[in-house]
Formats: C-alpha cells, sequence, structure tokens
C-alpha cells in the first residue's frame, strides 16, 4: 500500500531575520509529515522552533522555498508559497482557520471572552455548532470549572489548557504548539502534555510541538526531527530536517 | 465562515469589556467636538444674526430724498415696480408731516410736535424682525396711529390707547386748529425707531396736508377752501430697497434721474468689511478647530488599533480574513465617534440653551445667539462618523497587512 501522501513537504524553506549587527537563518532542507503523525521539534531557545511552527501554521511568510506545500487530509495539496508570493493572506488564513489548530506559548487567548468563548471561537467562525464538545474538552482538560471565567482570572496552566481546548474544539487535521507546558511546572507540564497527545491521537490529527525541554524517549510514537545549528561569522543558521 | 458577525460581536465585546478605556476615548472626543459644536452654533446663530440684520435693517435699506420736489402717480408706479424695491410710499412735504399735539386725556401726558411718517402694507418698520413677533398692525382710515416706543413712553400710551390729536394752521389771518381723536393700533419697539414720531396711514398726512394749506377734510368735518381736483402730486417719499445690496444701484439711478438722495452705502460697505473679516477670522478658527479634531479622532484611533495589535493578531491566526481585521477597529471606532457625538450634543445643548436665555434680552424674533439645525448636527454626526472609520479603517488595514506571526510574538 502507498504512503499516504504527507500534510507538510517544504524542501529549501528558508526564514531570515537580521538585526542587531547579527543574521539568524533558520534552513529546512526538507521535511515531511505525514497525516496522524506526531513530531517534535527540539533545541535551545532561539534556535528557530517558533519560527519554523509560524511557518507551518501560515502565520510567517518564508523567504524562499523550493516546495513548501500543504496538504490536508482528503484534500488536494495547496502550494503555500504560491499564496505567500501573491500575497493571498486571506487564502492563507482560510486554510489556517479550517485545518490548523495552534497552541501559543502563553496561550493566546482573547481577554474579553470567556474560556467558553475563546474555545468556541474557532468553530463559530466556520459556521459550526461546537454542541456538547466544549464540554467534554473541558472535562478532559479539567477545566469545566473555568468555562466561564476570563483568562485573566485563570492560572498559567489553565489558560494553557484552554489554548489547547482552543485549538482541538474545530477538529483540525493539523495541531501546532510552542511550548505548550513552559510556563507551568513540571508535575502539570507531564499531566498537560499526556492529555494534549492524547487528544490529538484521539482525534486523528499530526501535531508539531517545539520544546527544549522534553524527553522524547519518554514518549513512544514520536518523531523528533533533525537538528543543528552553523556558525558562519555572525550568521547563525539552524537546520530542522526530517 | 461567519466572519462578520463573529467580528461585529467581538468588537462590542472588547469594547465593553474595555470600558474604562472606551470611555476615555469617548470623553476625549467628547472634548473637542462640543467646543466645535458651540463655535459653529454661534456662526449659525451670533454671526448670521448680526449679518441677517444688517442686510435686512430698514435703516440701512432705506433711500431718503434730499429736499422736496413734485413726484406724480407715474413715477411712484415706476419706481415701485422694480424688483430691488421693497417699499415705497408718498410723503407730504416736510413742513406739514407732523401732528402740533398728541394728547392722552387718561393721563394728562402730551407730546409737542409729533413727526408723521406715512406707512402702508409692507412698511419694512412694521414687518422686519426689529417690529417684533407679529408686528403692530398696519393703521389705516383718518382715526388710526402707531407710535414709536419713544412717543409712547412720554404720552403714557399702549396699543388700544385712545389720544386726541391736534393741528393748528393759520387762514385767513386767523389762528386755528383741528382736533380729532385716533387710537394707537401699536408700539415700534426702540430698535426699529428711537425718535418721537408716529406712523400714520397716507390718507391722515394727506388731509393734514391739505388742512394746513388752508383746505377742508369734509371726511374729519375740517373747514375749508374746496379741495383741488385732479391728480395729486408729492413732495417727498419713502423708499425701502430689498436688501443692502440693491442700495448703491437703487440710489445711482435716482441721482441719474435727478433725484438726490441721501443713503448709508458708506456705513453699508464699513460694515460688509468688518463682517467679510469677522467671517473669515472665524472660519479661520473653525478650520482649526475641524483639523484639530480631526486629527485627534485619527490619533486616538490610530494608537487604539496599535494597542489591539494583540488582539488584532490572534483574530488574523484563527483565521479571520482581512475584511474583518478592518472592520474590527471601524466598529469600535464607528462606537466611539457616536457615543463622543451623542456626549458632545449633550454638552452643546444645554450650554446653546444658557447662552440664548442670557442674551434673550438683545434677541430678535426667530434670532438665536447659539443655532445649530438638525442639517448641521447631522453633518457633525456625519463627519464624526466618517473621519473615525475612514481613520480606523485604514489602520485595519495596515494591521491586517502584517503577517500574524509579527504580533503574535507579543502573546
Amino acid at each position: 500500500m502507498a504512503p499516504s501522501p504527507p500534510v507538510y513537504l517544504c524542501q529549501g524553506l528558508i526564514k531570515r531575520r537580521v538585526g542587531g549587527g547579527t543574521a539568524f537563518e533558520l534552513l529546512v532542507p526538507e521535511l515531511r509529515i505525514a497525516p496522524g503523525e506526531v513530531v517534535v521539534l527540539q533545541g535551545a531557545s532561539g534556535s528557530g522552533k517558533s519560527t519554523l511552527l509560524d511557518l507551518l501554521a501560515l502565520a510567517l511568510r518564508p523567504d524562499r522555498a523550493g516546495i513548501f506545500s500543504f496538504r490536508p487530509e482528503h484534500r488536494a495539496a495547496t502550494d503555500l508559497w504560491r499564496l505567500w508570493q501573491r500575497d493571498d493572506l486571506d487564502g492563507l488564513g482560510q486554510l489556517r482557520g479550517t485545518h490548523i489548530g495552534y497552541v501559543l506559548q502563553t496561550g493566546g487567548l482573547l481577554s474579553f471572552l470567556t474560556a467558553r468563548e475563546n474555545i468556541a471561537l474557532s468553530c463559530r467562525l466556520l459556521g459550526r455548532d461546537p454542541g456538547g464538545l466544549i464540554e467534554r474538552l473541558a472535562e478532559r482538560l479539567d477545566i469545566s470549572a473555568q468555562l466561564d471565567k476570563r483568562p485573566g482570572q485563570l492560572s498559567v496552566g489553565e489558560r494553557q489548557r484552554v489554548a489547547i481546548a482552543r485549538a482541538l474544539a474545530h477538529r483540525p487535521g493539523v495541531v501546532l504548539a510552542d511550548e505548550p507546558t513552559a510556563s507551568v511546572d513540571p508535575l502539570n507540564a507531564a499531566r498537560i502534555l499526556d492529555l494534549f497527545l492524547d487528544l490529538v491521537r484521539q482525534s486523528g490529527a499530526c501535531a508539531v510541538i517545539a520544546s527544549h525541554d522534553w524527553r522524547p524517549e519518554r514518549l513512544p510514537g514520536v518523531r523528533v526531527l533533525e537538528h543543528r545549528i552553523e556558525r558562519d561569522g555572525d550568521l547563525t543558521r539552524s537546520l530542522f530536517w526530517g | 465562515m461567519r466572519a462578520t458577525p463573529e467580528i461585529l460581536r467581538l468588537a462590542y465585546r472588547d469594547f465593553a469589556h474595555e470600558r474604562r478605556i472606551s470611555l476615555c476615548f469617548v470623553l476625549a472626543l467628547m472634548a473637542v467636538l462640543a467646543p466645535l459644536l458651540i463655535l459653529f452654533g454661534l456662526k449659525f446663530g451670533l454671526v448670521d444674526t448680526l449679518a441677517q440684520r444688517l442686510v435686512e435693517s430698514p435703516v440701512n435699506r432705506e433711500i431718503q430724498p434730499l429736499g422736496s420736489r413734485d413726484y406724480d402717480q407715474a413715477w411712484f408706479d415706476r419706481i415701485g415696480a422694480r424688483p430691488d424695491v421693497a417699499f415705497l410710499i408718498p410723503n407730504t412735504r416736510r413742513i406739514a408731516a407732523s401732528l402740533t399735539r398728541l394728547l392722552n386725556t387718561a393721563n394728562g401726558q402730551d407730546l409737542r410736535v409729533v413727526s408723521m411718517i406715512p406707512t402702508g402694507t409692507g412698511d419694512p418698520l412694521l414687518t422686519s424682525g426689529l417690529a417684533g413677533a407679529a408686528g403692530p398692525a398696519v393703521p389705516t382710515g383718518l382715526t388710526e396711529l402707531v407710535l414709536s416706543a419713544a412717543a409712547a413712553r412720554k404720552l403714557g400710551a399702549a396699543a388700544g390707547d385712545r389720544l386726541v390729536a391736534r393741528v393748528d394752521r393759520r387762514r385767513d389771518e386767523r389762528d386755528e386748529q383741528a382736533l380729532w381723536e385716533v387710537t394707537v393700533t401699536g408700539i415700534l419697539p426702540d430698535a426699529a425707531m428711537a425718535e418721537e414720531a408716529a406712523l400714520v396711514p397716507l390718507p391722515l398726512l394727506v388731509a393734514t396736508e391739505d388742512y394746513r394749506d388752508g383746505l377742508a377734510v369734509p371726511a374729519l368735518g375740517w373747514k375749508g377752501a374746496p379741495v383741488r381736483g385732479g391728480p395729486r402730486e408729492f413732495a417727498r417719499f419713502r423708499l425701502y430697497a430689498v436688501s443692502i445690496y440693491a442700495v448703491a444701484g437703487l440710489a445711482a439711478d435716482l441721482a441719474a434721474d435727478g433725484v438726490e438722495v441721501r443713503t448709508q452705502v458708506t456705513e453699508i460697505a464699513g460694515m460688509q468689511a468688518l463682517d467679510r473679516n469677522l467671517s473669515r477670522v472665524f472660519w479661520l478658527i473653525a478650520m482649526i478647530g475641524t483639523l484639530g479634531f480631526l486629527a485627534s479622532l485619527a490619533a486616538n484611533l490610530l494608537a487604539n488599533v496599535e494597542r489591539k495589535r494583540r488582539e488584532l493578531a490572534v483574530v488574523r491566526l484563527i483565521g479571520f480574513p482581512t475584511r474583518s481585521l478592518v472592520l474590527f477597529p471601524v466598529v469600535q471606532a464607528l462606537l466611539v465617534a457616536l457615543l463622543g457625538a451623542v456626549a458632545a450634543l449633550a454638552v452643546y445643548l444645554p450650554v446653546a440653551t444658557a447662552l440664548n436665555i442670557w442674551f434673550a434680552d438683545s434677541l430678535q424674533h426667530d434670532e438665536s445667539i447659539c443655532r445649530l439645525l438638525p442639517t448641521h448636527l447631522l453633518i457633525a454626526l456625519a463627519a464624526t462618523l466618517l473621519g473615525a472609520a475612514g481613520s480606523a479603517a485604514w489602520a485595519g488595514w495596515r494591521a491586517a497587512r502584517i503577517e500574524p506571526a509579527e504580533g503574535l510574538r507579543e502573546v
């Protein structure tokens, strides 16, 4: 049986940042992420993990790409590089809103909505009724009592779990998470991580998780991307591939 | 996607959530708009009232003949038909146009040598704003007159009072006098006429002129020589142009016709120059105020959009399209503009009412010191809403062009 076509296919994907007399370049020589796969980006702070996640979230414009395509399950592949070249932010936004859930490092919740409304927002945008899904997710993530509170009334860990629920509520094909447990204590971090992976696997989505302190050997079925840092004068080049 | 209804809901929720900051924006807008409304209210009230008074004032529109001449009916018909003439009525010789005495028998107060001025329908002294809301009724016949305020004070007379009028003459080496009763049909306000005088119907003026000339006036039972037949000619006239702008042309035409006249042309030119310069000063202040208002509005709303970069980035990340990112600050700007305009109106209305009450004594009928018409308020509201929406849309569009990750890094 032929392998499933990859959700993400990247070749020669480059993002550069210049400033303060130094230059940073993220280079992805080749990357394939299959449907349902859980991929971990490991590296020190400043190694470009968040930059790569932003690129995969269609939230950051690459400087160059040989191939950069996105193929949600049961859909035709979309040439992301072409969309960026055409400056089609609405097209990228629609793909992101429909097929991608993104857990930001500090939650990224809207402060003027309750936790319930934050979780429901993606569904409402798509015109879907979240029904009892919010309650079920909240129960799994142990935030049922917090659903009617605003983010400012929640702890960091609770906000993180609300962000996870929001990323999963509209049943995306891809879930991206940027250091989802960085702001919580180790005990809670392990618990949140287990819940997160459990929910992702149940949903059948593929996931890309950035972390600087996870030990993937403890997480079976997870693929860690290859990573290397190269220095060339003032230029620091970070490579991820796999 | 249900982006538009969702973004409208989000914009309102954020506006309500940050109610204290929203209130600050509303108050900031009100603080700039309210004085501007009052300034424009003064322009359309005080400045326009003064200008209108200048244009409409009978004093400034009057063209007075110098000396006496014989003016026949054909002359009056010709001049009276001109479109630039508002009112024209014959007048008798100056020496004959006075009452020897007016006596208020109710209180014994009297007035000697009272000028009589011919009046009739359309007399600007009776119909202009100077005459008050309704204006005195036009006197008719031989027994009605309108008194100037000064004359009424001296006589202690009011509208409806009956007075005894007297005209003296010398005929056949004998002094004679005619006495008859007249009714005061109205009192002119001080602003309309300062001198002690009476506005009387032309037939009464003609009758007293005839009497002084030794002729009989059968209608009043005054004896004398029989009245001459044939068309009558008059020595003088009362003439008013339709506006101050018509005075110079009319005077020039009369002069060309051999009629020497006196007008307020020089004073009018001076007042017009003053009016022009005052208007320039006003518009300069209003323009600077309006620009300041729009700049302040735009600056506030642009700052608000900058402050909202985080929320806009999250909204973009969730998948809302560009139009939603533009709509979000636009909706909030419109809320600020609408509430700010209402608050400014709430400040303007009592201030305008107070100004109009304080200056009520100086105002004539239908005049205001501070006045804005509903049209003016709608224009102010539309300009505020458009300015707000324009500024916010531009800022929102700029924010929408930023990649979501740029804002997300601040989250």
